[in-house]
């Protein structure tokens, strides 16, 4: 039996999650690389790796959630938990940011350059004399096709403001938590995690339409800067939902309360960071 | 709009410093439960404040949202 720490950090039991991971990772990434190199395996491994994947994350949060209901943790594992989200939000705002700055840099830079500007005017005559000044550019050279239409009323917009909903609906929950208020509790997390999933579904339906129309992730830089920046984001708004759906299954089990809610506070953060990397995205994908 | 657009873009920068407002909060102590809900509440009003300016000002051609090939 591990001990209680009363003034010492505490000390759990071995436990077996962290080989799970590996193997599952090793299986996850063993399997795309078969599947990437035509192997009638590799798929079939992959989805192996990435159940195995999911089920020790369930052993492992789930044990973590335990020893926490438990009242193992004190206020240095707390700070723990604190300094590691913190971690990982900045690997997220790297990531983001790598991508912003894709977009940012083919407009700026490369699009500029492509059209003779500074020392490209050779570039623009010899190898991309048909390219023409638009943003978003369908090129170099209309490999993107030239008839593509993709404005931001009314999908975008109606999808962004189902995504702000849900930032408001987190927010009444954040509220309510804090005042005891278990039902708003509840409640609010419950239509943040419909408004999630019905956010990614709308995604899916531009895609669908996207692709239909012929804006692919080959549609030259545009396109796949696009695709890359929205099919993340829409990655990080699942994962989000369900972290949330987590969430609201404890909160129907009795767990948080309004001084110990680290967990749901953690992952309301997220929600609201995936709603602003949504807010820039849209402003400058399709409106700036 | 130059001017629109600047607003648009400043808007932005101050929804992006509540919103980290509230992770300092966050991180600094477990104290601050309160003032992490309320940062995040400024975060989510001016997001929508931003929201409804962009759509008034395409609705009345204060900017030109773009699309792909348009």
């Amino acid at each position: 039996m591990a001990s209680t720490a009363e003034n010492h950090y505490y000390v759990p039991e071995g436990a077996y999650w962290p080989l799970v991971g590996s193997v599952g990772l090793a299986t996850t990434t063993g399997g795309l690389a078969a599947w990437l190199n035509e192997s009638s395996l590799g798929q079939p491994i992959f989805y192996v790796g990435m159940a195995i994947l999911v089920i020790m994350m369930f052993g492992w949060f789930g044990t973590v959630i335990r020893e926490s209901e438990s009242g193992q943790y004190r206020p240095w594992e707390d700070k723990s938990f604190r300094l590691g989200m913190s971690w990982f939000i900045f690997s997220e705002v790297m990531f983001f940011a790598a991508f912003f700055g894709a977009l940012f840099y083919a407009r700026v830079y490369s699009v500029p350059w492509i059209l003779g500007e500074g020392a490209g005017a050779n570039t623009h005559e010899w190898l991309w004399s048909s390219f023409t000044e638009i943003w978003p550019t369908n090129g170099p050279a209309d490999m993107g096709g030239s008839d593509f239409h993709m404005g931001w009323w009314p999908l975008p917009f109606l999808n962004t403001a189902i995504l702000l909903t849900s930032g408001v609906t987190v927010t009444i929950a954040h509220h309510a938590v804090i005042k005891n208020d278990r039902t708003r509790f509840i409640l609010g997390l419950a239509a943040t995690v419909a408004l999630g999933f019905i956010f990614v579904y709308f995604q899916m339906v531009e895609y669908q339409e996207a692709y239909h129309e012929g804006m692919t992730l080959q549609s030259g830089i545009y396109g796949s800067t696009f695709f890359m920046l929205t099919g993340f984001h829409g990655f990080h708004v699942s994962m989000g939902a369900i972290i949330l759906l987590v969430v609201l299954i404890r909160a129907i089990r009795g767990h948080f309360t309004p001084t110990r809610h680290f967990a749901f506070e953690a992952a309301a953060w997220y929600w609201h960071f995936v709603d602003v990397v949504w807010l820039g995205l849209f402003i400058f994908v399709y409106i700036l | 709009m130059l001017l629109f657009k600047l607003i648009i873009v400043i808007l932005l920068i101050f929804i992006l410093v509540s919103l980290f407002t509230a992770l300092y909060y966050m991180v600094k102590s477990p104290d601050n439960a309160a003032s992490v809900a309320k940062s995040l509440t400024i975060r989510i009003g001016l997001s929508l404040f931003l929201l409804l300016l962009i759509f008034v000002g395409a609705k009345f051609g204060v900017i030109m949202p773009h699309g792909f090939g348009e």
